[in-house]
């Protein structure tokens, strides 16, 4: 049977009213029950393309438009979105801002009770929509009393209950844990597969875009790059570097060894192309390992660096608990000394307290049991406006602090409630901007930045500061493979200079590339501490902590028996491995 | 925060919150009346009134705490001003603060605008009563309904979604606002900016600009995006939304009304058609006992010769003999010099506290 698919998108051309143009002859068909990936850096175009496909674009932004788009029958720009509505359900990219409600059950009848559907109905799917995503049990909780990976779920119930045709996510996972990456990806998967629900899905997560995507598109500035079968567009490593979207680490490192070994890619393009999986990858390695045609020789990784004697930050026996109605023990007994120029990472799911942790240091929090120290000082004795002087930290959202007319001032603000003098202030300044390569917008209004420069101005607040300890949190929230790198490379130049780093993330991938140390945290207490390559082998603690090691450990892991003695990190560390066998 | 709905399980968690908006109506409605000093009487009891429904509905009394706190520098503010201003019942004055006689056109002195009466000390208690008695049927409403239900009770008395939808985003952006606030302070803190050290001027001149412009900004983006999100779940689609939460009427809801229609009632024939003012009656008859059995207490012990003593020595002191004799000697029953010392250690108190509270050293 031939059906008609249920997305068209054909040839649109989209400038947003007194903006830029945002999409350019972009056209593209979904079918019922496929999966459409969508990959692209941040400002590709990628939100643009979901609101024109549910109607908010044009009820709600406006443009100039060519092209026709037609959805399950329909066309945006002649249906009111009431009607498309009922097809078409879109989970934003900010679980916080879509809480149209009050609490979690309420959140869910939304929708359902807006479409005027019988009540017992909205009851059923309520519940079924709950179960499947994971939130069964939290119905009356309010959306403060959520983590964001919690909040996520109910974003995405949400917008399950209304039972759409098609369902759109932009970015559903940005602030999930590993392991609740997969659960909800594998939550997606089953409503394709089983409800037969068409979805179309933003991420930048591409090692789980490449397992359960039928089809995958990839937007750059506006254009489509690409669109094909992850494996078809996967392969192509260098068009997805280019436009600033990185390939899951197994299949980067196919492309890799098959740059090193001729011969290689005719070995997995007889298997039906390049490995998107751990497994596929492990299945082909171990083929050839065992035919000959690869050897492995284990070549050392680089040494964690010595770390120096003085100790910049220092928790003895810290317990915490949030007073509230219900008091929230927030911190177990944590005991944690960190070293001058080490860098590293504090990791653990959403409220496992590595926030917490940091905020101590910050004298933002004071610990309820034990004495947190910074530089050998207490930091109960200590204000707050004097630890600056010391720490740094670089938000989540850098929202929360920008509020000056222009770059500049924003940067000078920090240092002026330092007291430096003039020239000083000046100098600083011009070498942050300088760190964060932000010269020529000095003078723009901060607001009007993207976010990843927003960020980025954020950062060099930070860094203007000249703190001894720079804290970076979640450097990878709402940021895409470019921008997250971009404030780990200024953290790293930082430390060559002698600075402390701490990074709060759940990232693997960023934090196995770039810090030395990893601290696990889970329920308000240090699982392990240690250099990474020994926390990432240790498998109970990370399960323990709903994390998972990053997929080229993971591969190193299985590869053991062929004589890899440590966990790797890198993929450049993995392809060294591998010398041409004799055959 | 201090307002928000946590479910109790109470009589009156599953109560209509038509009832509940009905019992604040009939507060503002008896509160817009009571403007004689003889209604103190009237508002205490509707204030006990109030107060069962705190205890039916099991309200923590630390939101109350929390209103009063809010609230205290504004009763004071009644207590002064009324006092000083108002002229009307007992004239007695009880402490003179400053001499601003005004006289009429014999030269006699018409009225002190520096002498603080009883019958304007009265007058400020019965602002104050007003207030409180509006202030706690709020937490009532708000502590004990959820806001699907509220919803679903307007929506059955024909209140437009879209005026609902606003209602309960106000409601929701409430706690929104402060969460943000908090985390832009804390953000402005780890780059220098100690507001809690900048003194009141500085806090007024400039401090507050770093807070409320990524504040303001933040909201702006806030409303923009839940313009996106109801709009991707079909808000205002169909004029015949459903009510998911039950909210038909029954019998506690009836009774409810009954009850505060019962009592509204009563207030309204206590003050309209009771001509001796019977309540005004038993509560200045209930003060006095209680402070004759006071000063019976004292009489016996034999504290006051005690008490007389310690008066007339403070009173030979330099300084206190000053305060002492602002305040009126006859009406505090002789022991004005030990009220004027108690005020005096309780200010010393305050200000101790304060400068003893732990001083935080600047990082070297």
């Amino acid at each position: 049977m031939i059906e008609n698919p249920t997305v068209k998108v054909d040839n649109v051309t989209f400038t947003y009213e007194r903006g830029p143009l945002a999409l350019q002859e972009v056209s593209f068909e979904v079918k019922k029950g496929e999966i459409l990936g969508i990959l692209g850096a941040n400002g590709a175009g990628k939100t643009t393309l979901c609101f024109h496909l549910n109607g908010i674009i044009p009820t709600v932004y406006t443009g100039i438009e060519k092209g026709s788009i037609s959805l399950c029958g329909l066309d945006p720009w002649e249906a009111p979105i009431i009607q498309l509505a009922s097809k078409t359900s879109m989970v934003l990219q900010d679980p916080e801002s879509q809480f149209t409600t009050t609490n979690v059950a309420s959140e869910l009848f939304f929708g359902p009770a807006n479409l005027a559907v019988d009540r017992d109905e909205i009851l059923r799917r309520a519940a079924w929509a709950a179960k499947v995503c994971g939130i069964d049990g939290l119905e009356e909780r309010k959306p403060k009393e959520l983590s964001g990976g919690q909040k996520q779920r109910v974003a995405l119930a949400a917008g399950l209950t209304m039972l759409p045709e098609v369902l759109i996510l932009d970015e559903p996972t940005s602030q999930l844990d590993p392991i609740g990456t997969t659960e909800v990806f594998d939550v997606i998967m089953q409503l394709a597969n089983t409800e037969s629900m068409t979805i179309i899905i933003t991420s930048h997560k591409t090692d789980e875009i490449a397992r359960l995507a039928s089809k995958v598109l990839v937007l750059s500035e506006g254009r489509i790059k690409g669109i094909g079968t992850p494996k078809e567009i996967f392969s192509q490593t260098e068009l997805l570097e280019s436009v600033g979207v990185n390939p899951p680490a197994v299949t980067m490192f196919s492309a890799k060894m098959a740059k090193k070994f001729p011969g290689f890619q005719e070995r997995y393009d007889r298997i039906g192309g390049i490995p998107l999986t751990i497994n596929e990858s492990y299945s082909l390695l171990k083929d050839l390992l065992d035919e000959g045609f690869l050897q492995l020789e284990w070549k050392e990784p680089p040494a964690t660096p010595p770390v120096s004697d003085k100790i910049v930050l220092e928790a003895e026996n810290v317990t915490f608990v949030y007073p509230a109605r219900i008091p929230v023990t927030a911190l177990r007994d944590v005991n944690l000394t960190i070293h001058q120029g080490e860098i590293v990472a504090i990791v653990g799911q959403n409220g496992s307290g590595k926030t917490t942790l940091v905020k101590h240091f910050l004298g933002l929090l004071e610990a309820t049991q034990g004495v947190t120290k910074v530089e050998g000082e207490d930091v109960s004795e200590l204000t707050t406006g004097s630890i600056a002087k010391s720490i740094s930290l670089i938000l989540q959202n850098p929202d929360y602090q920008l509020f000056c007319i222009s770059v500049q001032k924003e940067i000078e603000f920090g240092l002026k409630n330092l007291g430096l003098p003039e020239d000083e202030i000046a100098r600083r300044v011009e070498q942050s901007l300088k760190e964060v390569d932000l010269e020529v917008l000095r003078d723009i209004f901060p607001f009007r930045l993207s976010f990843g420069d927003r960020r980025k101005v954020a950062a060099a607040a930070g860094i203007a500061m000249d703190p001894e300890v720079l804290i970076l949190d979640e450097p990878t929230t709402a940021q895409d493979y470019r921008g997250r790198h971009v404030l780990c490379q200024i953290a790293t130049r930082m430390q060559k200079k002698g600075k402390t780093i701490v990074m709060i993330s759940h990232d693997m991938d960023l934090v196995a590339q770039y810090a030395d140390r990893l601290i696990v945290m889970a329920e308000g207490r240090i699982l392990a501490d240690g250099p990474k390559r020994e926390v990432f082998g240790m498998h109970e603690v990370m399960e323990k902590a709903f994390l998972k090691p990053p997929q080229i450990t993971q591969l190193s892991q299985k590869l053991e028996s062929y004589g890899i003695k440590k966990n790797l990190v890198t993929v450049d560390e993995m392809v060294a491995c591998f010398k041409g066998g004799g055959a | 925060m201090a307002f928000e709905y946590v479910k109790k399980d109470t009589p009156l968690d599953r109560m209509s919150p038509l009832v509940k908006l009905l019992l604040m109506c009939m507060a503002l409605i008896l509160v817009v009346q009571c403007t004689k000093i003889e209604y103190i009487s009237i508002l205490l009891i509707w204030i006990l009134f109030a107060s069962l429904w705190w205890l039916v509905g099991k309200v923590e009394l630390s939101s109350l705490g929390f209103i009063l706190k809010l609230l205290s520098m504004l009763f004071v503010f009644l207590f002064v001003v009324q006092g000083l201003t108002y002229r009307f019942g007992d004239t007695t004055v009880i402490l003179q603060l400053f001499n601003w006689p005004l006289f009429d056109d014999h030269g006699n002195v018409m009225v002190n605008y520096g002498e603080v009466t009883v019958g304007g000390m009265m007058y400020g208690l019965l602002v104050m009563l007003r207030v409180i008695a509006v202030v706690t049927v709020v937490p009532i409403f708000t502590m004990t309904s959820p806001m699907i239900k509220i919803n679903g009770a307007l929506a059955k008395i024909h209140i437009p979604q879209k005026i609902i939808f606003m209602f309960i985003t106000a409601m929701r952006f409430v706690p929104l606002v402060q969460e943000s606030m908090d985390a832009i302070i804390e953000a402005q803190k780890t780059r220098g900016f100690d507001i809690d050290s900048a003194n009141m001027y500085q806090k007024f001149r400039r401090a507050y600009v770093p807070i409320i412009t990524p504040l303001l900004l933040l909201m702006f983006r806030r409303a923009m995006d839940l313009e996106v999100a109801i709009n991707a779940r079909a808000f205002g689609a169909r004029e015949d939304r459903t009510n998911v939460e039950d909210i038909s009427f029954k019998v506690r809801d009836y009774l409810g009304i009954i009850i505060i229609v019962g009592v509204f009632s009563l207030m309204m024939y206590l003050m309209y058609f009771e001509t001796t003012s019977i309540t005004w009656r038993y509560l200045t008859i209930i003060v006095s006992t209680i402070l004759t059995i006071a000063s019976g207490f004292i009489i016996t012990t034999g504290l006051d010769v005690i008490l007389q003593n310690l008066n007339q020595f403070l009173l030979g002191l330099p300084v206190l003999n000053w305060i002492g004799g602002f305040l009126n000697q006859n009406l505090l029953l002789g022991y004005g010099a030990i009220a004027g010392l108690l005020l005096i250690l309780f200010i010393i108190y305050k200000l101790i506290r304060k400068a003893t509270k732990k001083k935080k050293r600047v990082k070297r």
